[in-house]
């Protein structure tokens, strides 16, 4: 035993969390709140603004039916109306993810599925912590 | 008594889950959009927008009516919410404004460094919130910086490499 042992053992606690419907593996708050202030999802960002503008779309009166979106944007008419209800999403989750950009522990679908409930239920459903 | 009535008053109408009554109404609200026929729904609709309903598709009147129930008793979205939501659905029509909101899914978190061999040289590029740092000065693409160390013009993501990185989209 004349050398010392030469490996130093490191350890961080991480945990697995659900960040935009995908499980991330997380350091712990402390180091997370060191790191650069976080960015929102790009792909979310872009779903809601898509949505966004389809309901602008709708409320002008530039399309009439989810079949002139649908047409127009070279997609179905059920993946209009499913996407179509980020747009229809409490205005306090809109706020929240994007303009204090709270991670969302749902995948866009679920999301999706969350807009129809009462406003009431659907911060705690979208957020956890 | 009066006072907090008041104050309440002027803060605008409660948040969801602030007052119990507003939510128990607008709760039963809900419900009773459920069982309504469609032509109930574009009365209602007549009743709420001062219009009349753009057609005649179920869950579409159910969607628009239930937030329009809940816009009347809480409030809508705040003016800068509405306004964010706005560029960001301006942006995909390509009418950007100052800067671009919605981050390119390739890019990689602020701070990594691409580095990229040319000519037996190595070259370090750092990726920064809002562009790209390249010996010292500041680019907003990676093409730019591609161009500055070949003299050619390339795809800068395809020459650091990350062509291949967030190709799905939503």
């Amino acid at each position: 035993m004349s050398s010392a042992p030469e490996t130093i053992r490191v350890v961080i606690p991480l945990a697995v969390k659900r960040r935009n419907g995908r499980p991330r593996i997380l350091p712990p708050a402390n180091i997370e709140a060191a790191s650069e202030g976080a960015t929102p999802d790009p792909r979310l960002l872009r779903a809601i603004a898509r949505a966004w503008d389809w309901r602008r779309r709708l409320d002008r009166g530039e399309a009439a039916t989810l079949k002139d979106v649908a047409v127009a944007e070279g997609v179905t008419v059920p993946f209009i109306s499913r996407f179509l209800r980020l747009a229809y999403l409490s205005p306090e989750v809109l706020e929240h993810l994007l303009i204090h950009r709270c991670p969302c522990v749902l995948s866009l679908d679920r999301l999706a599925a969350a807009a129809l409930a009462p406003w009431v239920e659907q911060r705690d459903t979208v957020f956890d912590e | 008594m009066m006072r907090a009535e008041a104050l309440k008053q002027a803060g605008g109408p409660p948040r969801p889950g602030a007052d119990k009554d507003r939510d128990a109404t607008v709760l039963a609200r809900l419900a009773a959009l459920k069982e309504m026929t469609v032509n109930e729904m574009k009365a209602e609709w007549r009743r709420l927008f001062g219009a009349d309903a753009p057609n005649n598709s179920r869950p579409f009147l159910e969607m628009r009516l239930a937030w329009r129930i809940q816009e009347l008793s809480y409030g809508g979205p705040s003016r800068e919410t509405v306004r964010l939501l706005d560029a960001l659905a301006d942006e995909l029509h390509g009418k950007p404004g100052r800067k671009a909101l919605i981050a390119d899914p390739r890019k990689p978190v602020a701070g990594t460094r691409l580095v990229r061999e040319w000519d037996g040289v190595e070259h370090t590029v750092t990726v920064l919130r809002d562009g790209f740092e390249f010996e010292g000065r500041k680019y907003k693409s990676l093409s730019a910086i591609a161009r500055a160390i070949t003299g050619t013009r390339w795809n800068g993501w395809r020459f650091f490499g990350l062509r291949e990185i967030g190709r799905d989209k939503p």
